[in-house]
């Protein structure tokens, strides 16, 4: 086995500990160390921060009314992007990070699946722009390691409706991560961009990562944006008039 | 063939022959030389239409006849006489069918989704009662069948009456009752009420003037959903009219008589505004709540509007222009650009604003901090109350606005320059900017 192969497999491993981790906690869940900081930057500052957050489980009883609503319209979108046995259960465990000054309102789901790809164990996080989704296998494929951008287009078919429509390349490399992201169709207009079309995607050999926008294609009221200023903001839109 | 019955009636024997020689004063053959009545022949046939004529005076002046069986002359080998015939002893109502509804109702009422069959017809039977979709202001025609019994039952002449609600009556005066199944069509005497309605819609039937006068079951009853007209689609959306979409909305705008009003409750009354909601799959969920953004909850007021038949109403998106002006498009792509290689102030040859998108275009900003490209409205011009055409602006994410400048003075904040990067996400152009375009409020 070669140096880096080495290096590859045991940081994977050190990710399913703190996956494991994480999962036993009870109140407070985080996943700092999922990617160096110097790979989160690539994604865009929101995107690099929802893998940062600690998130709160927090019942239905005891959330506010935006909370509650940024649930709603966050599972509306699961529902639009996900194939049907991807899902979140019913009622799913529902986890919360108020934002600040510096941080964005989030909501996240995470759960596990069972699939011909084995065990899947998902985290999906989202702002009121932004969706990271973290899947895990309990056994990562062999192939995973050699071959990352594979990875993420197996993945990828199997999570995501349209899977025709993917087209993943990989664009970027740091030491064992691999990241790339959509490319759309050549003949595609710039108005009917989508979430799909928006797609990044990283993967560590154990793990694939992807962000998406939450973009609706043509006619969208809605700006999406990756940046701060954009998505600090959420739970406070279902609660006070938007108007003067 | 007819008869008198014995013992005659006097009195209408000498009424008939008064009505009889007054009618036919100008045939010679009727009168002597003196002018009197010549008797009418029992047997000659070039006469045989003045005896029937008589026989009507006759039964019209109160005398009673009957029937002797067809006329002809009885075989007096034949043992069998013909049956007399019996009055009438029951008519049964078998079916009501509306000729004037819509006939667009759908039976799915499961969820929000399209689907389901068209209501059978008739609507009403013993058996089955279907609901009925009707316009305002109109008469309803229904073709009703019932049957007279016995089946030898002497036929009597009355009046068919369908009496419904609010004084809407069905009538036929001088109907033959005889004996067997009838299907008669009719039209209501008045116009249905100039609101909408959801309506218990029933009739009680009767006979008048013959043997049994009331029907049995003595009423028909159906679920009758009123609306302003034909429910109508224009959109290339989904606008089934299911049972459960039209129960609602005629629920909701019970008692309206003005377009106004009914989409105020429908707007008033829906989903909330989402700005980051998922593209509606389908527009009705937002009837049960479903949140969405305000280009979708403005396609949901212009179907549930369409759906009571009021057709004035188009989806406007309003876009703000800077030096705060407000530009009302019908397209949901006409958002303000400028050319990045020209814009004032320039940007930088090194920029990389234009990395992905040549253009910059313009963000609005509300006033809880969410970036949109427009504000999504359904725009309806309908007479108001007092008859005058009114134009109003149903915004999506916000309230009800007379013109589309006032819409933009009251959602946006402040306006900037965007330019879209490579993950599809739009950034502030803070530099060259100007940064804010335009404040609109503090």
């Amino acid at each position: 086995m070669t140096e880096t192969r080495a290096a590859r497999r045991y940081a994977g491993m050190a990710i399913i500990l703190v996956l494991a981790a994480a999962s036993c906690a009870s109140q407070t869940r985080g996943t700092k160390e999922m990617l160096p900081s110097q790979i989160r930057g690539k994604f865009g500052p929101v995107a690099g921060q929802l893998l940062e957050y600690s998130f709160q489980e927090t019942p239905k009883g005891q959330q506010t009314k935006g909370q509650s609503q940024a649930f709603k319209s966050g599972e509306g979108w699961l529902r639009s992007i996900l194939n049907d046995d991807i899902r979140p259960p019913v009622p799913p465990d529902e986890l919360i990070h108020t934002g600040d000054a510096n941080t964005c309102d989030a909501i996240q789901h995470r759960y596990q699946v069972r699939g011909d790809l084995g065990e899947l164990s998902i985290q999906i996080s989202q702002t009121v722009f932004v969706i990271a989704v973290v899947v895990a296998p309990s056994v990562p494929p062999s192939n995973w390691s050699r071959d990352s951008r594979q990875a993420a287009m197996e993945l990828a078919r199997r999570l995501f409706r349209q899977p025709e429509r993917l087209n993943l390349r990989a664009t970027d490399e740091l030491g064992w991560i691999a990241m790339g992201r959509q490319f759309p169709a050549d003949d595609a207009p710039r108005a009917a961009t989508d979430w799909l079309d928006t797609i990044q995607w990283w993967a560590d050999g154990t793990h694939v990562g992807f962000f998406l926008l939450k973009r609706t294609g043509p006619d969208q009221s809605s700006k999406p944006s990756g940046s701060l200023e954009a998505n600090r903001a959420w739970f406070q839109m279902f609660e006070r008039p938007r108007t003067r | 063939m007819r008869r008198a019955t014995k013992p005659l009636n006097e009195a209408a024997i000498d009424c008939a022959n008064q009505k009889f020689y007054a009618l036919n004063a100008t045939d010679p053959t009727l009168f002597d030389s003196a002018g009197n009545w010549v008797p009418l022949s029992a047997t000659d046939p070039a006469q045989a239409d003045y005896r029937s004529q008589w026989m009507d005076l006759y039964e019209e002046c109160g005398g009673d006849v009957e029937d002797t069986g067809g006329g002809k002359k009885k075989d007096p080998c034949d043992p069998v006489n013909p049956c007399p015939c019996s009055p009438i002893t029951s008519i049964q109502l078998l079916s009501v069918e509306f000729l004037s509804d819509h006939k667009l109702l759908l039976d799915y009422t499961a969820d929000w989704e399209s689907g389901g069959a068209r209501f059978p017809k008739p609507e009403w039977t013993p058996a089955a009662q279907h609901p009925v979709s009707h316009s305002m202001d109109q008469q309803v025609e229904v073709k009703v069948t019932f049957e007279v019994e016995p089946a030898n039952a002497c036929p009597e002449t009355g009046t068919l009456r369908g009496e419904g609600p609010d004084g809407i009556i069905f009538e036929k005066s001088g109907y033959t009752f005889s004996a067997g199944r009838h299907e008669v069509s009719l039209s209501s005497s008045a116009k249905l009420a100039k609101k909408v309605r959801v309506l218990d819609f029933q009739i009680d039937w009767k006979a008048d003037g013959v043997s049994v006068s009331s029907f049995s079951p003595s009423s028909s009853s159906n679920r009758m959903f009123v609306t302003y007209d034909t429910p109508y689609n224009d959109t290339g959306l989904d606008n089934e009219v299911t049972l459960k979409r039209l129960e609602w909305v005629c629920t909701l705008c019970d008692g309206d008589s003005n377009g106004h009003d009914s989409v105020k409750k429908i707007h008033d009354s829906t989903g909330s505004f989402d700005l980051s909601a998922p593209i509606a799959a389908n527009h009705w969920d937002i009837a049960g709540g479903t949140t969405a953004q305000c280009m979708d909850l403005s396609k949901f007021y212009m179907l549930g509007t369409e759906m009571l038949g009021l057709r004035t109403g188009e989806v406007v998106f309003l876009y703000p222009k800077a030096g705060k002006g407000t530009k009302e498009s019908t397209s949901g792509s006409d958002v303000e650009r400028r050319p990045i290689a020209s814009s004032t102030p320039g940007h930088a040859s090194s920029t990389a604003h234009d990395d992905v998108n040549p253009n910059e275009e313009l963000l609005l900003e509300d006033f809880n901090g969410g970036w949109n490209n427009f504000e999504a409205c359904f725009k309806f011009t309908h007479p108001d109350s007092s008859g005058t055409s009114t134009t109003r602006y149903y915004a999506g994410g916000a309230d009800i606005y007379d013109t589309a400048p006032e819409v933009m003075n009251s959602v946006c904040r402040v306006t900037h320059w965007t330019f879209e990067g490579s993950g599809g996400g739009w950034s502030i152009c803070t530099t060259p900017g100007p940064s804010p375009v335009d404040q609109w409020s503090p």
